[in-house]
C-alpha cells in the first residue's frame, strides 16, 4: 500500500509544527485576523489543527456540508474570495517554511482548493 | 432534560448550568468558563460536548462527568449531581497570617495526603456553599500543608468569609488539585518567564520554588505587578531569592504611582520597582527563543492579551502556561 499524503508530510507531528506558524501568519494579517479574533486561544488552535489535518489529507470526518455550516456565519460577516486567497496563501507559505517538497505542497493546495465553494457558501 | 429525576424545560443555546440556575436549583459553580471544574455533573443519557470535558481526568470522562457551564442543555436527556464525597475532601486551617491589609496567607492541612504540583489550584467550598478556586503556592513536603494566598475583593463573598469568619482550627471542604500550570523538570535548562498580577503571584512563587528545588539551570524572570506597593506582597521574599540565586531575577512594578517611590528605603533592597503595567513591561523586554517557557497568571484580560502578544512575538503556543481564573462576577464594582 502506498503511503498517504498525510504520512508523507509527517502526520500529526507536521500538523503540530505547522499550527503555530500558520496561526501567527493569520493573526498578523489584518485582512482576515478579525475572523479569528476569539479570546479563547486554545479553541482557536484546536480549530487550526482541524484545518491543517484536513488540508494535509489526514483523518477527519468533515463533509462538504460541515464545511458549509462551519463557515456560514463567516460568509454572513462578509467572507469572500480575497479572504479565501489569503488563507490559502498563508497555508502555502507555512508549508514552504517547513520545507515541504513542492509536489506535496501542490497536493495540499488542491485539497484546500476543493473546499472553495463550500467554505464560501457558493 | 431530566436532572436528579425531575424534568426541566430547556431553552435553546443555554448551558446545563444556566438552565438549572434559571430554575433556581442550588448547584456549585464558580468561573462559568470551563476552567475551575466546580460545576461537575454526571450525564446518564445524552451527547456530551468535547469542550464540556476539557481538562477532566480520563476516569472522570469514563463515568460521564461533564462541566455544566460548558454543556448545551439541549444535548443532555438525563443527568445527575455527583456524590459530594467523590469530589470533596476536607482540610483544617492551621495558620492564617496577613501579608497586607487585603491579602492573607492561609495554611491548611488536608485530612489525607494530597498529591499535587505547586501552581495547581483547589476549589474551596465554604459552609454557605460558595465555591472559589485558589492556587497552591508551596511545594509538597512531609508536613502535608497547603499554602494559599487570598485577596480580599470588593463584594467578594468568599474572600470576605475567608478573612473574617474562617478561623484556625475550622474545617473546610475542597476539590482538587486541578490544572496544568506547573513546573516540569523537562524544562530545566530553558529560560523561564513568569508574569503575575496581584495574588496571581501565588501559583508563580510555587512554580519558582519547584524550579529552584529541582535545580533549574535556565534564567528565570519573575514579573510581579500590583496596583500599589502594598500589593507587592512578596517583595522581601522575592528580593531575597533574587540575591541568593544568580539565575533568578525579580522585576516588580506598580501600575499606580500613588506612593512616592523615593520613600522606600533605598538601603534595604537593591531591587528597583518600576511604574507601569507588568505585562507590558515584560512584553517590551521579551526576547523569545524557541525554548522560552512562559507562565501567566492574574486577571483574565491581562492573561489573554499577554498570551496572544507573547505568541505573536514568537513563543511557542505549547510553551505558554496560563492560570485562567475568571472572577467576572466580582468585577462589577470599581477596584
Ligand atoms: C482554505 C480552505 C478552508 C478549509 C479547508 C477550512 C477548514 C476549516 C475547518 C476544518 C474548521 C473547523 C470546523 C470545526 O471544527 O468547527 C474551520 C473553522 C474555521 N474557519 Fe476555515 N477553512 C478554510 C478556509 C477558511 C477561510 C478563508 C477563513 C476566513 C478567512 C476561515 C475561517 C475559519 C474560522 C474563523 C473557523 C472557526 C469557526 C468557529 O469558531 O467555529 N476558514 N475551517
Ligand atoms: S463553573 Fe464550570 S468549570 Fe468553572
Amino acid at each position: 500500500m502506498s503511503e498517504s499524503l498525510f504520512d508523507k508530510i509527517g502526520g500529526e507531528g507536521a500538523v503540530d509544527a505547522a499550527v503555530d506558524i500558520f496561526y501567527r501568519k493569520v493573526l498578523n494579517d489584518d485582512s482576515i485576523a478579525h475572523f479569528f479574533d476569539d479570546t479563547d486561544m486554545d479553541g482557536q488552535i484546536a480549530k487550526q489543527k482541524s484545518f491543517l489535518t484536513m488540508a494535509f489529507g489526514g483523518p477527519n470526518e468533515y463533509t462538504g456540508t460541515d464545511m458549509r455550516k462551519a463557515h456560514a456565519p463567516l460568509v454572513e460577516k462578509g467572507l469572500n474570495e480575497s479572504h479565501f486567497g489569503a488563507v490559502a496563501g498563508h497555508l502555502q507559505a507555512t508549508l514552504q517554511e517547513l520545507g515541504v517538497p513542492e509536489e506535496l505542497t501542490n497536493e495540499v493546495m488542491a485539497i484546500a482548493g476543493s473546499t472553495h465553494d463550500d467554505v464560501l457558501g457558493l | 432534560m431530566i436532572f436528579n429525576n425531575i424534568s426541566y424545560q430547556v431553552k435553546k443555546n443555554e448551558s446545563v448550568l444556566e438552565c438549572l440556575l434559571r430554575c433556581e436549583l442550588k448547584i456549585d459553580y464558580s468561573c462559568k468558563t470551563g476552567n475551575c471544574q466546580s460545576c461537575l455533573l454526571k450525564s446518564i443519557a445524552g451527547d456530551v460536548d468535547k469542550k464540556a470535558q476539557k481538562g477532566l481526568k480520563p476516569t472522570a470522562i469514563e463515568q460521564g462527568f461533564f462541566l455544566a457551564c460548558q454543556q448545551q442543555a439541549e444535548a443532555i436527556q438525563k443527568a445527575e449531581s455527583i456524590d459530594n464525597e467523590l469530589i470533596f475532601s476536607h482540610a483544617r486551617l492551621v495558620n492564617k497570617q496577613l501579608f497586607s491589609n487585603d491579602i492573607c496567607q492561609l495554611i491548611i492541612e488536608p485530612v489525607s495526603p494530597l498529591y499535587y504540583h505547586a501552581g495547581q489550584f483547589i476549589n474551596l467550598k465554604n459552609s454557605q456553599g460558595i465555591v472559589r478556586s485558589y492556587s497552591i503556592a508551596n511545594i509538597p513536603s512531609e508536613q502535608q500543608l497547603i499554602e494559599l494566598h487570598i485577596h480580599k475583593k470588593t463584594n467578594g463573598a468568599m474572600s470576605h468569609w475567608l478573612f473574617n469568619e474562617f478561623n484556625v482550627g475550622d474545617n473546610i471542604d475542597f476539590q482538587g488539585p486541578i490544572g496544568e500550570c506547573f513546573y516540569t523538570s523537562e524544562n530545566k535548562n530553558k529560560p523561564m518567564i513568569l508574569i503575575g498580577t496581584g495574588t496571581g503571584a501565588a501559583p508563580l512563587i510555587g512554580i519558582v520554588r519547584d524550579a529552584l528545588k529541582s535545580g533549574h539551570q535556565g534564567l528565570i524572570l519573575f514579573y510581579h505587578g500590583a496596583r500599589n506597593i502594598e500589593g507587592l506582597y512578596l517583595h522581601d521574599m522575592l528580593s531575597n531569592l533574587d540575591k541568593s540565586h544568580s539565575n533568578f531575577n525579580y522585576l516588580p512594578s506598580i501600575s499606580h504611582n500613588d506612593d512616592l517611590l523615593s520613600n522606600l528605603g533605598s538601603n534595604d533592597s537593591a531591587i528597583k520597582i518600576v511604574v507601569g503595567r507588568c505585562n507590558e513591561i515584560a512584553i517590551k523586554k521579551l526576547q523569545p527563543t524557541p525554548q522560552t517557557i512562559l507562565y501567566l497568571c492574574g486577571n483574565p484580560e491581562m492573561v489573554n492579551t499577554t498570551r496572544k502578544k507573547a505568541f505573536l512575538a514568537g513563543i511557542a503556543s505549547k510553551n505558554i502556561y496560563i492560570d485562567p481564573f475568571e472572577y467576572k462576577d466580582l468585577r462589577k464594582s470599581e477596584r
